[in-house]
């Protein structure tokens, strides 16, 4: 029963569906259910880190406007994107998903989830992002399961693609708000 | 000489809301009145311009990877004064984090080479510029109004409903869906133009 609440508890308290956060991550990344599954995976470890840096950053600070925050959020997610793409680029390999890193990294969900956090360790930060990235990935996964729909002929070509898969998302985000609505 | 690209061409196929939904977020969750709306334009008029200007002076020599995070550190520089100025115009208007959105999401950092390429002459980057600002000033707005007037019966705070006629409009799922919407007829009308 806890697993299931959890569960429905991350559908609901969803990045992408209650603060539509990440989206322009997932339209780029809407070619295959590959590179759809492997931005949210990215974006979930990025959040976790970066969140939880914040937090701990956050912890050692005074109170501090948002504008200051989101500065020193941005400085972080820069230091996190340089640490994974640079040992990336030595490697022929992996020098291919280097794009994906900075789709991941320069997402929305990162920053929106490291400044909406209010905790003020790194463990609880880094616990809140995890939390937040298991949605996001959840949302992609059941983005990605509809993908080769989306992307058939069958559908109208205006249609097509991140349109269509933005409009899925829309529907669907719509569907659980109205089951996390009160009265 | 090299012919400029169309405006009509530019304000359209190029505006990142329309090409790729950026700037989904603060569309669907935070543009549901004119006000938010004209904040969200304010904000992203002086990040973008401020952004694509100083990033020039930034050396093309330098790897990928560090350009892309100086362009970043470059667009919220900027966006720290614009942030103070909006809050300074509209203190109530709750848009703290996806003002934030605007600056340091990927249209300023990963896309901005794509969208504005390095080595342009000035007076073509400000008239790309230009319209691709005024594109999404013109989406924005007319988000804001649609949903505020739809949404809350209201244009600017007078009264045009009694009743509003689809509440639901001022939600995100419904800001989000409306987007997609919008999206789908843009690209159906560009697509039927040059068909013809």
């Amino acid at each position: 029963m806890q697993i299931i609440t959890n569960v429905f508890l991350i559908l609901t308290q969803n990045l992408v569906f209650s603060a539509c956060f990440g989206i322009p991550s997932l339209t780029k990344s809407a070619k295959s259910a590959k590179h759809l599954a492997l931005t949210g995976a990215l974006t979930m470890v990025f959040c976790a880190f970066c969140t939880g840096l914040l937090a701990a950053l956050r912890g050692m600070l005074p109170t501090v406007h948002l504008v200051w925050m989101t500065v020193f959020g941005v400085m972080i997610v820069c230091a996190a994107d340089l640490a994974a793409v640079l040992p990336m680029m030595r490697h022929d390999r992996l020098s291919a998903y280097i794009p994906q890193v900075h789709l991941a990294a320069f997402s929305s969900a990162v920053l929106g989830i490291m400044l909406k956090s209010g905790a003020v360790s790194f463990g609880a930060g880094f616990r809140t992002g995890l939390e937040a990235g298991a949605g996001y990935l959840l949302c992609c996964l059941m983005l990605a399961a509809v993908l080769p729909e989306i992307n058939s002929k069958k559908m109208p070509a205006s249609v097509r693609g991140w349109r269509g898969l933005l409009l899925y998302a829309g529907v669907i985000a719509l569907a659980v708000s109205c089951m996390t609505e009160k009265g | 000489m090299q012919k400029p690209e169309p405006a009509g061409r530019l304000f359209l196929r190029e505006n990142p809301i329309l090409r790729e939904a950026l700037f989904a977020a603060p569309l669907a969750v935070c543009a549901d009145s004119v006000s938010r709306a004209m904040m969200l334009c304010f904000v992203f008029c002086i990040v973008t311009a401020g952004t694509v200007l100083l990033s020039r002076l930034i050396p093309q020599r330098l790897a990928h990877p560090f350009r892309i995070v100086s362009y970043s550190l470059t667009a919220v520089l900027v966006y720290v004064p614009a942030a103070f100025a909006a809050d300074y115009l509209l203190p109530e208007s709750g848009a703290g984090v996806y003002l934030s959105l605007i600056a340091a999401g990927l249209y300023l950092s990963v896309e901005q080479e794509t969208v504005f390429p390095r080595g342009q002459a000035l007076f073509p980057l400000l008239r790309r510029l230009c319209c691709i600002m005024g594109g999404v000033c013109a989406v924005t707005l007319g988000f804001g109004l649609l949903r505020e007037l739809l949404g809350a019966g209201t244009v600017i705070g007078r009264v045009c409903f009694a009743a509003p006629p689809l509440p639901i409009l001022s939600t995100p799922a419904a800001g989000l869906i409306m987007l997609a919407l919008f999206c789908i007829l843009t690209e159906r009308f560009c697509r039927t133009r040059e068909d013809e």
